[in-house]
């Protein structure tokens, strides 16, 4: 049974204004029912793409791809209210920063409902008593206090329920998550990290979620797709990257992260080098600089290397 | 309560703080307090390094902050070699500073940005007296951007040009660069990406090693203070609920919330 | 823009070409334009307008300055200090003296100085100077409690530093943009605070020339010879334009700057 293909993104490349290349022809995939991962650092370019999907890319960056297609519209060819329309009723965002996306003056209960009217033909009544369901859904067990308080009373916790609960109001096809627990404390984190992963199971909605940490990734997500300086290095399902990783940047970071299992004395295993300034890949592979099997032709073409269905990483030499 | 005489390097006795939140109108007295700490008692000796781990509203910055002397507690009290710093005199209190030094979680935040890399990493030398001479200075700070693996043409930067990595091992040069005994990293690598993380981390190891330091390392990472601290304290709301060795605290927690931490932190 | 009109005003700051108090009786009243040799035309007693507006800008320029830089430099002290030692009861009187004086309307408080310590140039540049200590010393005070959570400040502390480097090595940097966007501001505001004062007799004394002072003396022949306020008058709104202006300018060079 060929699974819907929710995201079905080819060589998408984004620049500035001056035409420093933020993000150098990536290709992602994500079928239905999916939790796919987007593992990089600080310029990888994996929040860029994101907001590229969310329609929130800021002005002053222009992107173009040989295919953009989410939920079988195509953003090549859709105009920019469509898009919009497209991104309010069928995309659920949920931040990094629990705040930024709650307006502080106005009640919760009137933020979570507004887009939800603005899609809908519901009225007033029926959007609220919708909106009491998903509070309670997501955790919060004294709705009606929650939905009366302003989003300064709440907790970073709380607010990013609050978030979630407003990305799903309007039965969301797709939820683009970015950083959602970095601003949030370790035991909270996977309080909603579970609640994720539960509208995942329930209702079959594929989650993106973007993060920093492969830890996180690793206990979350089905797939994984690791980003460096804009480009991809390698994209694998979980057990694979985890198991087999191919790419040495990969294998760094996973040798990176201290586990609880290192012994004493031994030394943490550490990329040299500084984060690439992101733009300054320049032809070839973005983590040549770092490597430590670096070679001449990494300093031009990169590879694409199949290792097994839905495992490839792109490098030149072989592992 | 008689303190028994401090035998440690560096301890603090029943440290409570409380911010005050509101105020009566008139009259000015307190009336809704936030606690941060409530009666926390912790030492440290000589090339320790000493783990503090909690969540954020745990007090643990609040604590390394009282305890290097950049706060005040509202009860209990702090000692550096025996002696209360509230009751040193300003040479001794000079002593303590240059002692107990910081490293903050925000690199380029903790240097002021219209200053240039040597000018930050010399700054303490003027500040603690403990040297004047130009061309001394001058040397000391390349030797110290040698020890934390700069290069000396760093010096004339500004932070703003530096990365988060660099930034941070130039906090690092500067606090080094008075010889402190002690150095309170306050989530020092919780900023920076992981594959720097692990340079940071270990260039501070070896600093220790060499210098024979001790650490306070406050962060909220389990992964982090494990492979940093020797002696680890475990944090909640102000108070500590638990210590011991990191094979101890991580491995077999006894206290719920020690669980409860190490449970839903994704370090394996 | 600005820049044009700040090199307009420096070039005007060069000398007169003829004396601008030697009067010419003879020529009395000459409109401007009408006698090549006085450009601007002459006034009453016959003195050639252009010198005399040349000539009153050099006081005008004198007091304005001199006053600004004093009263900056006492009000920015009196900030930083109540500043630096929020937590004594020092800083409370410091800010409150200050609100006192801010209370009072800039000409009145002029006129009481004035009165105190007599008409002429020095009273006018006590006067104006007294009147700038309040915005000095209330935006180095707002700027120094507001930088004060910066991280390198608390850092700093952490190897001891003295309340006196932190104030200038540290805090300065920082609050010098706005301090010179304000200062030039107050350049404009002094210079209308001290042409009303000459205009009232308080400031600079006949038979020198100030731009106040000649609108005095065009009142009362401004029926007939309309140009003999109008060229002060001009000369004024200028300098004050221009001087707005650059302050404008320089804000929006300098925050540019630290927004890169």
């Amino acid at each position: 049974m060929a699974e819907e293909k929710v995201l079905d993104i080819e060589n998408l490349t984004i620049r500035t204004q001056r035409g420093r290349t933020l993000v150098d022809g990536i290709s992602l995939h994500l079928y239905k029912g999916e939790v796919l991962g987007v593992v990089g650092e600080s310029g990888s370019g994996k929040t860029l793409t994101a907001k590229t999907i969310l329609n929130l890319l800021p002005e002053n960056l222009s992107w173009e791809a040989d295919r953009f297609a989410v939920l079988g519209a195509d953003y090549l060819t859709l105009g920019k209210k469509d898009t919009k329309a497209l991104v309010g009723q069928k995309i659920g965002y949920v931040p990094q920063n629990t705040g930024s996306y709650l307006h502080p003056m106005i009640r919760i209960k009137d933020q979570i409902i507004d887009g939800y009217l603005r899609y809908t033909k519901n009225n007033r009544g029926e959007a609220l008593e919708r909106a009491r369901e998903l509070v309670k859904a997501v955790g919060i067990r004294d709705t009606e206090r929650l939905l009366k308080s302003y989003p300064w009373q709440l907790s970073g916790g709380m607010r990013q329920r609050v978030n979630i609960a407003m990305a799903l109001m309007n039965q969301p096809r797709l939820i683009v998550a970015d950083e959602p627990t970095t601003a949030l404390d370790s035991t909270i984190q996977m309080q909603v990290l579970d609640l994720l992963k539960t509208v995942n199971d329930l209702y079959e909605t594929p989650v993106i979620l973007v993060s920093h940490d492969l830890g996180l990734v690793k206990y979350y997500c089905e797939r994984i797709v690791v980003m460096y300086a804009g480009q991809i290095m390698e994209a694998a399902t979980v057990e694979q990257v985890f198991s087999n990783p191919k790419h040495p940047y990969t294998r760094a970071l996973i040798k990176v992260i201290p586990s609880l299992n290192i012994k004493k004395g031994e030394r943490l295993a550490e990329i040299p080098g500084q984060l690439n300034a992101v733009g300054t890949a320049g032809g070839g592979c973005a983590f040549k600089e770092r490597c430590s099997f670096r070679q001449e032709a990494c300093e031009y073409t990169i590879r694409e290397k199949t290792v097994a269905d839905n495992h490839y990483y792109r490098c030149n030499l072989d592992f | 309560m008689a303190v028994q005489p401090c035998r440690h390097l560096l301890c603090g006795h029943d440290i409570s703080k409380a911010f005050v939140v509101e105020r009566w109108p008139i009259i000015g007295k307190p009336r809704k307090q936030f606690t941060a700490l409530e009666k926390v008692s912790f030492h440290i000796d000589e090339g320790e390094t000493v783990g503090i781990v909690g969540e954020s509203g745990s007090g643990k910055s609040t604590l390394g902050e009282i305890l290097g002397g950049l706060r005040t507690c509202t009860e209990g009290s702090v000692h550096y070699k025996a002696v209360n710093i509230r009751d040193m005199n300003r040479n001794q209190f000079r002593v303590f500073r240059r002692n107990v030094q910081f490293i903050f979680q925000d690199p380029k935040g903790s240097m002021h940005p219209y200053f240039r890399i040597r000018d930050i990493i010399g700054e303490p030398l003027k500040t603690l007296k403990l040297c004047s001479d130009r061309e001394e200075i001058s040397s000391l700070v390349e030797e110290m951007l040698a020890q934390v693996g700069l290069d000396k043409d760093i010096a004339d930067k500004y932070p703003g040009q530096l990365s988060g990595g660099q930034c941070q091992r130039v906090a690092i040069a500067r606090a080094l660069i008075v010889n402190p005994q002690i150095i309170i990293c306050d989530e020092a690598v919780s900023a920076l990406d992981v594959s720097v993380q692990a340079q940071i981390l270990n260039l501070l190891k070896d600093l220790q090693r060499k210098h024979r330091m001790a650490y306070i390392f406050i962060s909220h990472d389990i992964g982090v203070v494990n492979y940093m601290a020797d002696r680890i304290v475990v944090m909640n709301r102000g108070s500590i609920v638990e210590t011991g060795t990191a094979e101890q605290v991580f491995i077999t927690p006894t206290h719920p919330y020690t669980k409860k931490l190490v449970a839903s932190s994704f370090v394996n | 823009m600005t820049a044009m009109v700040v090199g307009l005003f420096l070039l005007s700051f060069v000398y007169t070409p003829h004396d601008p108090n030697e009067m010419q009786l003879t020529m009395r009243f000459i409109g401007p334009g009408e006698n090549p040799r006085y450009i601007l035309g002459t006034d009453y007693f016959g003195r050639d307008i252009l010198s005399r507006i040349i000539y009153g800008s050099r006081s005008i320029v004198l007091v304005s300055f001199v006053a600004v830089t004093l009263g900056s430099v006492v009000g920015s002290l009196l900030g930083a200090v109540a500043g630096m030692v929020k937590k004594g009861p020092l800083s409370a009187i410091i800010m409150r003296a200050i609100d006192g004086l801010m209370a009072f309307p800039g000409i009145l408080l002029a006129m009481m100085m004035v009165a105190a310590i007599g008409k002429g140039q020095e009273g006018a540049i006590v006067a104006i100077s007294v009147f700038m200590i309040p915005p000095f010393a209330r935006l180095v005070y707002s700027l120094i409690l507001d930088s004060e959570t910066h991280l390198f400040i608390k850092a700093a502390s952490s190897y001891n530093i003295s309340r006196c480097r932190l104030l200038f090595k540290h805090y300065l940097p920082l609050l010098l943009p706005r301090l010179i966007t304000l200062f030039t501001a107050c350049i404009g505001t002094a210079i209308m605070i001290e042409t009303s004062l000459s205009f009232l007799g308080l400031g600079v004394q006949p038979p020198h020339a100030s731009w106040g002072l000649m609108l005095n003396e065009a009142r009362q022949h401004f029926l007939q010879y309309p140009y003999l306020a109008m060229t002060p008058g001009i000369a004024i709104a200028l300098s004050v334009l221009g001087f707005n202006l650059l302050g404008d300018g320089l804000n929006d060079a300098l925050s540019k700057r630290r927004s890169r």
